[in-house]
């Protein structure tokens, strides 16, 4: 929540950025999670074999029993 | 998760979309905007459809000595497929429907024990370990008791006890429906997981808000999950089950450990737009479990040393028991991504951090770095790192040391004999599960992906990682027994709908030699043949591609019949199977086909198709006298493997040109050319990896086959009909293991009527000719083990190669007993979108029933089809 927080005051005091200034945020490589179906498959894996969970936990079921 | 724009300029952009590419890519970036969280609610998802096939892979484990192929295992492996739909129903509106399925096999460490009990096990002959020797300062030795003069050698390694669970699938539909009250989206979801073992429910609510100019966007979410547990403990048997008094009850005469589990997440989240040029978000997530967290597949290996030994070697009692967590899990995680845009060569650099934290003791970090960058040309590579580690949860060792003697408990049933009195352990929660350990893995992955055409992507990837106790952050972690490696691979298809035409009306390249088109009338009927039908298809006009997803879901249960009687158990119970009387039947078989049809007209009146499948496989079997019967003709394998057999693969792959023969108004007549390539595996083995899986659970023919079809189509007003001859013809005698399966003939005729313009169903008749299979599975090396050498001391088990005849069990291990003469009837229904994104989506499902069977052999009566299949065309 800290994070948070100091994440939108910081940002406040930055200039802001205009709409037509977002272009390179607008291209693909930009996107904050360009593929969720790959990364729910590929996260599934590694709460097969890692004891943290990724944060997702919850969402989709299953043992993991192996 | 809904779209979240940042960017003003795609309120310019929204639908009917012109066709440029240019634009269109832009809108789809646009679309694509960050806002989007990870954690719960997920991202950059515009009107789509997507399909993944995914392998993992583990390496090989350090069995110290003793190699997987002595042992007959097979490494941990995972075949997912997953398919899903995204998309909006309104403007405001968003919808997504979800399903994906992963299918584990191969073998897996149940716990882990000193390796001088081992050793103690080979000399002692005994079915599992049951003490270890300790020298006077109290470390194991290895004590060769049958030597003449008392020797031992010292011996303090660790090593993984394996065993291979029975392969199951798991299948996950998920569904959520959002809400966009812009700068407001709130979407709610649910689903169920299934697999037999392990069933969950879940329900989540997430949503997300962009303020600040839409340079910031709040995210939050919550989920709930329930599960139920019914785990078999047949791989448990020699583990001690007392420390779950009330959950372990008797199922087909196995044990099995019965729990459920409650999970309650909830996350929430910012990410900011920092710069043109940068982004940054943080998500803070907990997570409160409850209930049976235990893997119920893992046994931990308690030990007891007394305090007072007489002098010289002592003894050190073992047992196993099922392993015990805590009730109680307290997760937190939080996430920090950073994303810069690098301006000189067009690439992005995403930076992902996570830690996590639990009140089971358990600290991980794991950091991943991708770097995406665009090659020209809709090419796009990927190639990252990551990092992972984790401390070691509390109550987590190898195994674990009491200086006590060994607290024993008769129970009520005498003949059971003692087992440990877990009220006299001074700790109560214990683990030997390698992923509860300390460790840290390394890891690299690559993705390349391209962009077809405007609307069709293609991605493959690749993915390697080192599990090592060495990398953990800080050191200590878990010696090297538990390190591992694995890899996976997986390629995805992904078609985008965003610029479809949201006032088409049906397509027009229909089956019925193109339905009739806008300017027929004020009706338009759409014409489907029957989901059951294949390669009716034929595209309109070169450039066209078309994609369709076929399943077939058949049941077989109830009764064997022999030609077109049921015969009894007992009768079946008198046949020859490999010179003893057959001691099994089928009594349900459970058998999916999922095929992605791919279609694409290179020339006028030809379309070409390749078709790949995913084939899963379910059998149980009944046994047809005592349990446990020893199989007299097979010396090397001492008893029947489980009841019930799963096999998943990719199966053949067809190739196929379709060709137009003859079209006029309301008619046409098609031919078909194709091939089927043996993509499929024919090496599917039981568990413990000796002998093949029996004919009808191999995913594959292990042939060339090929595959002709001709296929009339007619249509009229609301009517239509057709009529369709397919053959599979095996284009060599014997495949690698040494059979070929039957050739196939099959007719069916068809007629549908429309109900509603978008709805029609429809009537349909099959007849079916299968032949028997050819040759037989050849005997194969089976590794044995014969005895053991002494190696400084400590005992090696020797193996040698015994050439070993396929096991015949009952009538579904004789190639005599498959093929046959088949007559169905099938009833189906088709519905199309008639308009907005997913106009000209076709959903059609068919139920086919068997009229009239006659069965080469001894065959499990034929229950249904259930054939879904959706296709579209572009």
């Amino acid at each position: 929540m800290l994070v948070a927080a100091a994440l939108i005051l910081g940002a406040a005091g930055c200039e802001p950025v205009q709409p037509w200034e977002r272009g390179d945020l607008a291209k693909p490589q930009m996107v904050l999670e360009p593929d969720p179906a790959n990364s729910a498959l590929r996260a599934h894996t590694f709460a097969a074999r890692e004891a943290a969970q990724g944060g997702n936990a919850g969402v989709g079921g299953g043992c993991g029993c192996n | 998760m809904p779209v979240s724009a940042a960017a003003a300029a795609a309120t310019e952009l929204t639908r009917p979309p012109p066709r440029s590419g240019a634009l269109r890519a832009l809108t789809a970036a646009a679309l694509a905007l960050p806002g989007l969280m990870a954690g719960s609610a997920q991202a950059a998802e515009g009107d789509e459809f997507t399909f993944e096939y995914r392998h993992y892979e583990e390496g090989e484990r350090n069995l110290d000595g003793e190699s997987y192929r002595n042992l007959q295992l097979r490494p941990l492996e995972v075949d997912s497929f997953a398919a899903g739909v995204h998309g909006s129903l309104a403007d405001d509106v968003k919808f997504g429907l979800d399903y994906s399925q992963d299918t584990w096999s191969g073998a897996t460490p149940i716990t882990t024990a000193p390796h001088a009990a081992v050793a103690a096990q080979l000399f002692s002959g005994a079915s599992v370990p049951t003490f270890y020797s300790v020298d006077p300062k109290h470390r194991p030795v290895v004590v060769n008791f049958n030597a003449k003069v008392l020797r031992y050698t010292r011996d303090s390694r660790l090593v993984d006890v394996m065993s291979t669970a029975s392969p199951e699938t798991r299948r996950q539909i998920s569904a959520k429906l959002g809400y966009v009250w812009d700068p407001v989206t709130l979407n709610i979801g649910g689903g169920i997981s299934d697999e037999p073992d392990y069933k969950s429910r879940f329900f989540n609510l997430d949503g997300s808000a962009d303020l600040n100019r839409k340079l910031t966007t709040l995210s939050w979410g919550a989920s709930y999950t329930a599960s139920d547990i019914a785990a078999s403990e047949d791989t448990n048997r020699d583990a001690d089950m007392g420390n779950y008094p009330g959950q372990i009850s008797l199922k087909d005469r196995i044990p099995t450990l019965y729990g459920t589990r409650h999970d309650i997440a909830a996350d929430i989240g910012v990410t900011q737009i920092l710069d043109r040029d940068s982004l940054l978000s943080g998500t803070f997530s907990y997570t409160h479990d409850s209930g049976y967290l235990s893997d119920p597949y893992k046994a931990t290996l308690l030990a007891f040393e007394a305090p007072h030994q007489p002098p010289g070697v002592g003894i050190v009692l073992v047992e196993q028991a099922l392993e015990q967590r805590p009730t109680v899990r307290n997760q937190f995680n939080f996430d920090a991504r950073f994303i810069q845009y690098i301006a000189g060569t067009d690439a992005a650099l995403h930076v992902d951090y996570k830690f996590f934290h639990d009140d089971w003791g358990i600290d991980a970090h794991a950091l991943e770095l991708n770097w995406y960058q665009p090659l020209g040309d809709g090419w796009m590579v990927v190639p990252g790192l990551r990092y992972y580690t984790q401390s070691a949860a509390d109550f987590y060792k190898p195994f674990f040391l009491f200086n006590q003697p060994f607290p024993t408990r008769l129970p009520a049933n005498p003949a059971l004999g003692p087992r440990i009195d877990f009220s006299k352990l001074p700790i109560k929660y214990f683990s030997s599960d390698e992923r509860l350990s300390g460790y840290g893995s390394l890891g690299g992955q690559i993705a390349i992906s391209k962009q077809i055409r405007d609307d069709l992507k293609f991605e493959v990837g690749a993915e390697y990682s080192a599990r090592e106790g060495s990398l953990k952050l800080g050191g200590g972690g878990e010696s090297g027994f538990a390190d591992l490696t694995s890899y996976s691979v997986y390629a995805q298809l992904k078609f985008d709908l965003t610029g479809r035409d949201p006032l088409s009306d049906y397509r027009k390249s229909d089956d019925g030699g193109g339905a009739a088109g806008s300017d027929a009338g004020p009706v338009v009927w759409d014409i489907s043949v029957p989901a059951g039908v294949r390669f009716a298809h034929l595209l309109e006009k070169p450039g066209d591609y078309a994609i369709s997803l076929h399943h077939d879901w058949s049941l077989l249960d109830g009764e064997t019949l022999r030609g077109t009687e049921p015969v009894s158990n007992a009768a079946i119970a008198k046949l020859d199977c490999g010179g003893t009387p057959c001691l099994r039947r089928d009594s349900a078989v459970d058998n999916h086909v999922t095929s992605l049809d791919l279609s694409y007209s290179p020339l006028e009146r030809v379309t070409l198709m390749v078709t790949p499948q995913l084939v899963d496989t379910h059998q149980d079997q009944t046994a047809l006298g005592p349990a446990g019967v020893t199989l007299l003709n097979h010396p090397g394998q001492p008893s029947p493997p489980g009841l019930r057999h799963t096999a998943t693969g990719l199966g053949d792959t067809g190739v196929t040109a379709l060709g137009s023969i003859l079209k006029g108004e309301g008619y046409e007549l098609d031919a078909g050319l194709g091939l089927s390539l043996p993509s499929g595996s024919i090496d599917k083995r039981i568990n413990t990896g000796s002998y093949f899986l029996n004919y009808g659970l191999q995913p594959g023919s292990g042939t060339v086959d090929f595959t002709p079809s001709v296929t009339y189509l007619g249509h009229s007003g609301r009517f239509a009909w057709g009529s369709q001859v397919t053959a599979v013809k095996r284009l060599e005698s014997r495949n690698a293991d040494g059979y070929a399966l039957g050739d196939i003939v099959q007719g069916s005729v068809w007629g549908s009527v429309g109900i509603l313009p978008w709805l029609s169903a429809s009537l349909r008749g099959i007849g079916t000719w299968e032949g028997g299979i050819e040759g037989q599975f050849k005997p194969h090396i089976v590794p044995t083990r014969t005895g053991f050498k002494l190696v400084h001391g400590l005992p090696v088990p020797i193996y040698k190669d015994v050439l070993t005849p396929q096991v015949e069990l009952g009538p579904m291990d004789q190639p005599g007993s498959y093929g046959g003469r088949y007559g169905d009837i099938a009833v189906g229904m088709s519905a199309v979108v008639p308009r907005g994104a997913f106009a000209g989506n076709r959903l059609s499902v068919e139920w086919r029933v068997p009229v009239a069977d006659d069965v080469n052999g001894y065959q499990l009566s034929r229950v249904g089809t259930l054939s879904v299949t959706w296709d579209t065309a572009f």
